[in-house]
């Protein structure tokens, strides 16, 4: 279990050239075969054709961070503000407000200014009740500034649609 | 009273003999973790959390309730102790709900933080945590979790001890034990509202800060409460220019380290909706630069059309320093007649005394009014009878003891009327300039309580842009009467306020402190 | 070569501009006196990538005097590192060497660990090196891609950069971001290795080595590429470790300064790696240690995924790591544990501490300094960029403009890493 110290090979001067020149257009030429005629075989372009064609990204993708949205139609959060104070450029912002309901707490005002977030996923690692997570989405362009600031009912998505996320979340901070 | 001397932890420190060593440790600045023990309150050695070892006794001793005699030697770094303490925390958290995130405590918790420091980082239990009442209603300011409650029992000797009404109780024993009221009380006193500070959990709550901000955003200042003459020291909890709440600050000398609940919710006001914040200048909204243009104008053109028939009635909301400079104007103006209307509460034989604003007295010390009613019932008269036919008016207790249609009468009486107040009520329709005021947190000063005690207060909220302080609003009439080019500070009143050989002569400002300093007996 | 005017090297640096060198006999036509042509090299430019600029004097295309200014990137990052806590900071780390995010958030983390004291435990170091070197491929064949497309080299570029994508996507598949990983946590990583990574990332790699194969083809024996890189951009060892010179750029002048076999760390000690020396100190040598690089980075990662251990990837320690979440639901402790450690940032010792890893240019290094609270006191790094930049003025004097492409090419300055 060693690192060795090599030192690098450099190509030896040479006349032919034009020998290296051929071998580089060989390359380029199959690459150029490749993808012109690789179709024939079922190769797939590397390219993805954005936006008719999707990426795949992997289950750890950190998109936006959306509300968990319970089958009653309200948020699980109870505003417990962990997320506003763990989010390091504070674009959280949330007024707690009391329930006559048994959950007595619930955000009245939950704000992400998406301009601020930079989808580190520090808010959703400090929640203590998988209220909030990161989505998949992460085309949120608008045209005018206050288009960036999304408010509670802009961040709700129903919790069957996290479902895979909230798995993936379960498997990713379980500790024994 | 022999002072002893004592070593903890190789330290050697005095107190009075029979201290509590708990006590002696605290004031030493050491953090010896602590629940059921209260300095104002007396000793229950309930929680076992405050446990040392003291030499020469083989079990460990709890230190709240030894006291303290010649040649102790104490340790608190002992392996037996950190047991102990991780053993106290254990047990506590065993049945402790999981409530964190829902309870207004988090960020002050003393189980929190002893938790972190002293505790276990692994839960253990196996069990299903007993179940109790959860946001119990027990008074019409205070909620109840009895599932929170680790019975240190502070709350009940509180209501036994301080505010004598014993509504909380210990019910049941052992394992069964809970905090709850009686049948036919509520938690209902003046000062119900303490049992929430002083409990270290969050098991009993105020209403009115429930579930309204983490305690983490907001910032603290030291100031008074400007609710009645006692001056209770207080903090207020600020963020995003909004006071959230009020809190005791320790005051042996005033209030302990209690508020009344009524001071307490006396804090919305600075923030209200109805409250004044532009100029009114004949009914109208109009800049500060008209309004002072037109009050001076006002003044001006009354004192040549009516010679000295001007009076003034002093608030007693206003700090010493700006009460100081207004009666400097009055002087200017010549004004005669000067009263203060205060309104008034019943007081009870702890904190609430029955002047109901925090520097009555200290408009009394400047010798700004005079009379067993300072002089109000007198001015009341002069302008009823015409003698006195311009009135500057500060403050809204006019309003309060005046019946109205007296005040009527009055206002319509008046050929001037200058009003300096907290809203536009439109009781002073007849005015022609209002300005607003500012409140008790938007600058610095002292207010002089019942018992002639100088107190600071402390800037805790902004005002609006261009907004003119009372201070600086009577400086620019000051001048524009005087024609001079006085600035308005607390350093260049208070040289003044206290060379004037007057009451305030003995006191520097520089030397008030945080605790505030008595006037008469000051460093004489 | 015209005298260097010594007025001009000890000019105060916060002089915006050197005066221009005086006029000279020329070197084209000695009848000729004219004053240098002054050349903004910069800071907007296609290849300065990362924002520095470079004021060239010029006679001709003989450079006489060039002075690099850097400063472009500055965003405060030590500054806001002081307003949040120790956890907070690491996104911001992300952000130094874009290119190679994980080594940065590495970098931090073992800082503070090392503040605390803390050990992690083995699979936690193994996900570090293989997030790591995963890094180090992706900048090296972004600075060599990028470096041939300046040379109008442009097929070699796109072959390189596909195979980053290859590598970007198994660091987005560890942590579920390909530039801004946020990856590393104070006593841990972000998560476990997700199921079949080791097959995902062998099937990746493997094409990737193709593709580097292929751009090795094209480059490394043209005739083009080797005029306008050998001999070019050379700096003496003497030099290079007069400036502090650390990593490839130190290695391809001969001083085998690996921090990684020096100064072990991490699983270092446990892998079989060859660490590229060069010879002649050139902008060839330099692409060629780069190269190799990549290749033993490869050969890192796929040694990682074979030996790593089963275990846990998080230190249990209360004063600063989060507690798994399912035990934040149930139990009361580790609920607690959460909420002091997100609001208050940990239990810190007052001390100072530095730690330096080998990044993909050379030391990186933080000097943390504690004041006992959940917030750095002081943050302080330690650039490799930065002094790798340093020669590089003098380095161009009595060079043709035409070398400055591939010399501050094969610097690798990450503008992020080096204005912090």
């Amino acid at each position: 279990m060693a690192a060795r110290v090599v030192k690098v090979v450099r190509p030896a001067p040479t006349t032919k050239q034009w020998l290296p020149i051929l071998i580089g257009l060989g390359v380029a030429s199959a690459h150029f075969f490749r993808n012109l005629f690789g179709f024939i075989r079922g190769r797939q372009d590397f390219t993805v054709n954005f936006p008719e064609q999707r990426f795949v990204q992997p289950p750890a993708m950190r998109g936006m961070p959306v509300l968990v949205q319970m089958a009653n139609g309200k948020e699980r959060c109870v505003a417990c503000g962990l997320c506003e104070w763990a989010c390091p450029t504070s674009c959280i912002t949330i007024f707690p407000a009391e329930t006559a309901a048994e959950v007595e707490r619930f955000p009245e005002v939950f704000d992400i200014d998406m301009a601020r977030c930079m989808f580190c996923g520090l808010c959703e690692e400090a929640c203590p009740e998988e209220a909030i997570v990161m989505s998949r989405q992460v085309e949120i362009s608008s045209y005018s500034r206050r288009g960036s600031l999304w408010r509670k009912q802009d961040l709700l998505v129903p919790e069957a649609e996290l479902k895979p996320r909230l798995d993936y979340l379960r498997a990713q901070y379980a500790r024994k | 009273m022999k002072i002893v001397k004592v070593t903890v932890d190789g330290r050697t420190l005095e107190a009075p003999e029979g201290t509590p060593l708990l006590q002696v440790m605290l004031d030493a600045g050491m953090d010896i973790p602590h629940y059921c023990y209260h300095p104002k309150l007396s000793i229950e050695g309930s929680c076992r959390f405050c446990q040392v070892r003291i030499e020469g006794i083989p079990k460990l001793q709890i230190s709240c309730n030894t006291p303290v005699r010649d040649g102790m030697v104490v340790k608190s770094d002992d392996p037996e102790v950190h047991l102990v303490r991780r053993g106290v925390v254990e047990l506590l958290l065993l049945n402790h709900p999981l409530d964190c995130p829902i309870c207004d405590k988090a960020g002050e918790c003393w189980l929190q933080n002893y938790a972190m420091r002293f505790g276990n980082r692994e839960g253990h239990t196996i069990d299903p945590r007993r179940k109790r009442g959860k946001r119990l209603d027990i008074g019409d300011r205070m909620l109840l979790d009895q599932e929170r409650c680790i019975l240190c029992r502070r709350c009940v000797r509180f209501c036994n001890e301080v505010s004598k009404t014993g509504e909380l109780h210990v019910f049941e024993l052992g394992e069964h034990s809970k905090l709850d009221i009686y049948d036919d009380q509520r938690l209902d006193n003046d000062y119900s509202m303490n049992t929430a500070d002083i409990c270290p959990v969050g098991a009993l709550e105020t209403k009115d800060f429930h579930h309204k901000i983490r305690v983490w955003f907001l910032q603290e200042t030291a100031t008074v409460c400007p609710t009645c003459a006692n001056g209770c020291n207080a903090m207020l909890s600020v963020y995003k220019n909004r006071i959230w709440r009020m809190t005791p600050r320790r005051n042996d000398e005033v209030n302990e380290t209690w508020l009344c609940d009524w001071g307490r919710l006396n804090i919305g006001y600075p923030t209200d909706s109805g409250r004044l914040r532009v100029p009114i200048v004949d009914g109208a909204a109009a800049t500060w630069n008209q309004a002072l243009d037109r009050a001076t104008q006002a003044l001006t053109d009354f004192t040549q059309q009516h010679g000295a028939a001007l009076g003034a009635v002093v608030s007693p909301h206003l700090t010493n320093e700006e009460n100081f400079r207004f009666g400097e104007l009055l002087k200017a103006l010549q004004v005669k007649q000067v009263a203060m209307a205060v309104q008034r509460w019943k007081p009870d034989d702890l904190l609430i005394k029955a002047e109901k604003a925090a520097n009555a007295r200290g408009v009394r010390e400047l010798k700004l009014v005079s009379g067993a009613d300072d002089g109000l019932e007198q001015l009341l008269g002069a302008i009823e009878s015409g003698a006195i036919k311009g009135l500057y008016l500060c403050g809204d207790d006019l309003l309060k003891v005046t019946p109205p249609d007296r005040l009527e009468g009055i206002f319509s009486k008046l050929e001037l009327l200058i009003v300096q107040s907290l809203t536009n009520d439109p009781r002073y329709a007849h005015a022609k300039v209002i300005f607003p005021t500012t409140t008790f947190a938007e600058k610095e000063g002292t207010f002089t309580n019942h018992a002639g005690r100088v107190q600071r207060i402390t800037k805790a909220l902004d005002t609006p842009a261009g907004w003119i302080g009372d201070g600086e609003l009577f400086t620019h009439l000051l001048n524009a009467v005087t024609a001079s080019g006085e600035t308005y500070s607390i350093a260049n009143v208070w040289d003044r306020m206290s060379s004037d050989g007057a009451a305030f002569a003995a006191v520097q400002f520089d030397n008030i402190g945080p605790h505030g300093v008595p006037l008469a007996a000051a460093g004489k | 070569m015209p005298d260097r005017n010594a007025k001009t090297l000890n000019d105060p640096i916060d002089s915006a501009m050197r005066p221009r060198a005086e006029a000279s006999p020329s070197q084209l036509d000695p009848g000729l006196d004219a004053p240098p042509m002054r050349l903004q090299f910069g800071p907007s430019h296609p290849a300065t990538h990362g924002t520095v600029r470079i004021v060239l004097d010029l006679d001709g295309e003989q450079i006489v005097d060039a002075d690099v200014q850097i400063g472009y990137l500055h965003r405060g990052f030590e500054k806001e590192c002081e307003t949040g806590y120790y956890y907070q900071n690491i996104p911001y780390t992300d952000r130094l060497n874009y290119s190679s995010a994980i080594l940065c958030n590495t970098a931090y983390c073992m800082t503070v660990e090392k503040l605390l004291g803390i050990t992690t435990p083995e699979r936690c170091d193994f996900i570090r090196v293989i997030g790591g070197e995963l890094s180090r491929m992706a900048d090296h064949m972004l600075c060599v891609g990028s470096s041939a497309m300046e040379l109008a080299a442009f097929t070699p570029f796109l072959y390189l950069l596909e195979a980053r994508e290859l590598v970007l996507d198994q660091i987005d598949a560890l942590c579920g971001a390909r530039i801004t990983t946020n990856a590393i946590r104070i006593g841990g990583v972000i998560s476990d290795l997700p199921a079949g990574f080791r097959e995902f990332a062998t099937a990746k790699l493997d094409r990737a080595a193709k593709l580097i194969d292929d751009a090795h083809k094209i480059l490394t024996d043209n005739i083009v590429f080797r005029r306008r890189m050998e001999g070019t951009g050379y700096i003496s060892p003497q030099d290079l470790i007069a400036h502090g010179v650390t990593g490839p750029m130190l290695r391809a002048g001969g001083v085998a300064l690996d921090l990684r076999r020096t100064q072990p760390y991490l699983v270092y000690p446990q892998l079989d790696f060859d660490i590229p020396i060069g010879e002649h100190s050139d902008n060839f040598d330099r692409y060629l240690v780069r190269l190799e690089e990549i290749r033993q980075s490869r050969r890192m990662v796929l040694q990682c995924l074979e030996k790593i251990p089963a275990g846990p990837v998080n230190v249990d320690d209360p004063r600063i790591r989060w507690p798994g979440k399912n035990h934040v639901f149930g139990r009361m402790e580790e609920l607690i544990d959460q909420f002091k450690l997100v609001t208050e940032g940990g239990l810190f010792p007052p001390g100072e501490v530095y730690f330096a890893l080998e990044a993909t240019n050379g030391e990186f290094g933080f000097y943390l300094v504690s004041d006992g609270t959940g917030k750095p006191y002081k943050c302080r790094l330690r650039s490799p960029s930065f002094s790798n930049l340093s020669p590089l003025g003098r380095a161009l004097i009595g060079r043709q403009l035409a070398d400055v492409v591939p010399s501050f090419g094969m610097t690798n300055m990450i503008g992020g890493e080096c204005d912090r």
